[in-house]
């Protein structure tokens, strides 16, 4: 599966519910709907971290990029371990 | 990283006797800030590394050292905000023209700093800040009033925490490198405290202060992400001090209770004496291996959130705990005027509040639990 179909998976799965993961656009702006809150980006950072082994306690991230599913994707396929940065 | 001066200076550190405490923590020392600072104890960080934190481990071990040496808690409170705030921020966050103008006389002590994040109406509501930065051409505007500043009233630089608007645009909170020299800050009004007295806390008066784009630490609108991690930081060196405290009063209650005689025996002879001091020791293991592995997790790939607000807890309540204890078991005389453990007590108090209120984090790892509220 590609980054992007797993973020909107987590995303749905763990803080929008009630939409499904397929009908998240890749460029909704998730901290104008209320998606991402100071808390759930904490948890989404902790997914990215366990999930791709990303030291995110260790290195700088631009807010901007979390705004969007394909955004976190391009962060995540741009920190994971054996990316090229 | 020189062991030897960071030895020696414990050794210094080990010299007055009881008697003097409370006179030494009466105020800021420039003299053992100087002292502490030629230990090297601010250079800690500087093999922090990206994926090692070599540098963090060490300044843990250190903070704990200092902790269980120095009797005076404000010192190193105040050395704790140095070394999260500034030398930290500026490590794991700045551009290299920043670190490169900066890092050096905060590493050597020669500048101290900062953060301003707290005002009247944003306490734990952090984002309910009112400070601004507004982008005009290439400077910032900042613009508001701080309170509970630790090392405000001598700091030549502090981490400013501010809303920043960009072409009309709200940004979030960005950190700023301010000189306390520049035109427009005040930081001469002290906030005189009950405890932590050795430890400066003032307010901070921003008033059209021009700050050049190249002192925004990070990127705009990444304020609260480093101050989450800056939060960390401090909070893992901060609570290893309060384990080397805590050993420290452990160790005098021992004394006491050895030497202090009733019923024709040593108190602690008595389990419910001796009880109260083993209370504390296991605090101190269990806080100390939770510090521990905190440091070695912290540069993986873990969100440490709730084991960091977790310690923090723990420590900062079993800190109250154990100075309540130490004033238990000396009786009478642990009340004395005299006697450094009531000023223990001031000092320890604050721990629930600082670095994120001990209510607040509660709720925190309940709402990282999942918990619906
Ligand atoms: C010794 C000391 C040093 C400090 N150093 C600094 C510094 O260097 N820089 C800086 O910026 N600030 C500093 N502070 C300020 C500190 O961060 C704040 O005091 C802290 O964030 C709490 O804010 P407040 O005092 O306004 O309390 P409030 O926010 O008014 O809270 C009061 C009480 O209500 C509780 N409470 C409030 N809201 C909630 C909620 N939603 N859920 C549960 N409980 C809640 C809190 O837990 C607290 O017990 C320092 C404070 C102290 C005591």
């Amino acid at each position: 599966m590609s980054t992007i179909n797993e973020v909107k998976d987590y995303i749905t799965e763990k803080f929008a519910k009630d939409i499904s993961s397929e009908d998240l656009p890749s460029d909704i702006d998730l901290n104008a709907t209320g998606i991402l809150t100071s808390v759930s980006t904490v948890q989404l950072l902790g997914w990215c971290g366990r999930t791709y082994r990303i030291p995110i306690n260790s290195i700088p991230i631009d807010p901007d990029v979390l705004k969007t599913p394909e955004g976190i994707a391009k962060f995540i396929d741009s920190h994971r371990v054996g990316a090229d940065k | 990283m020189d062991e030897e001066q960071w030895s020696m200076f414990m050794k210094e550190l080990r010299g007055p006797g009881e008697e003097e405490e409370p006179e030494l923590r009466k105020g800021f020392s420039l003299d053992l800030w100087g002292r502490l600072s030629e230990s090297g104890l601010f250079a800690s960080l500087s093999d922090m590394g990206r994926d090692g934190g070599a540098g963090l481990k060490t300044a843990v071990r250190r903070v704990r050292e200092l902790g269980r040496t120095s009797p005076d808690r404000g010192l190193t409170f105040s050395a704790v905000t140095q070394l999260a705030s500034t030398v930290y921020c500026l490590r794991g966050f700045a551009s290299k023209e920043l670190q490169e103008r900066y890092l050096p006389a905060a590493e050597a002590g020669t500048a101290i700093g900062g953060h301003a994040i707290t005002e009247a109406a944003a306490g734990s509501d952090v984002m309910n800040m009112a400070t601004t930065a507004t982008l005009r051409g290439d400077t910032y505007v900042l613009d508001g009033t701080k309170r509970f500043i630790t090392n405000a009233p001598v700091a030549s630089t502090l981490v400013v925490y501010a809303k920043t608007v960009e072409d009309g645009e709200e940004k979030g909170l960005s950190a700023f490198l301010v000189e306390t020299a520049w035109p427009g800050v005040d930081t001469s009004r002290a906030m005189p405290t009950a405890g932590l007295r050795s430890s400066p806390i003032g307010e901070v008066l921003l008033e059209e202060v021009e700050v050049p784009t190249s002192h925004r630490i990070g990127y705009s609108g990444a304020g609260l992400l480093i101050l989450d991690q800056v939060m960390k930081r401090e909070i893992l060196l901060a609570f290893a001090g309060n384990i080397g405290e805590m050993e420290r009063l452990v160790q005098r209650s021992v004394d006491h209770v050895n030497e202090r005689e009733q019923f024709g025996t040593s108190i602690g002879s008595n389990q419910l004496v001796a009880n109260r001091i083993v209370e504390s020791q296991i605090a101190i293991e269990l806080g100390g291996a939770l510090i521990e592995s905190i440091a070695d997790r912290i540069d993986g790939f873990d969100e440490m959130t709730i084991p960091i607000a977790a310690a923090k807890i723990f420590i900062s309540e079993a800190n109250v705990a154990s100075v309540l204890n130490a004033i238990q078991v000396h009786g009478g005389n642990g009340y004395l005027e005299t006697s450094p453990l009531p000023i223990d007590l001031m000092d320890a108090l604050p721990g629930a509040i600082y670095s994120g209120s001990n209510d607040l984090l509660r709720t925190k790892i309940a709402t990282m639990l999942g918990i619906v509220n």
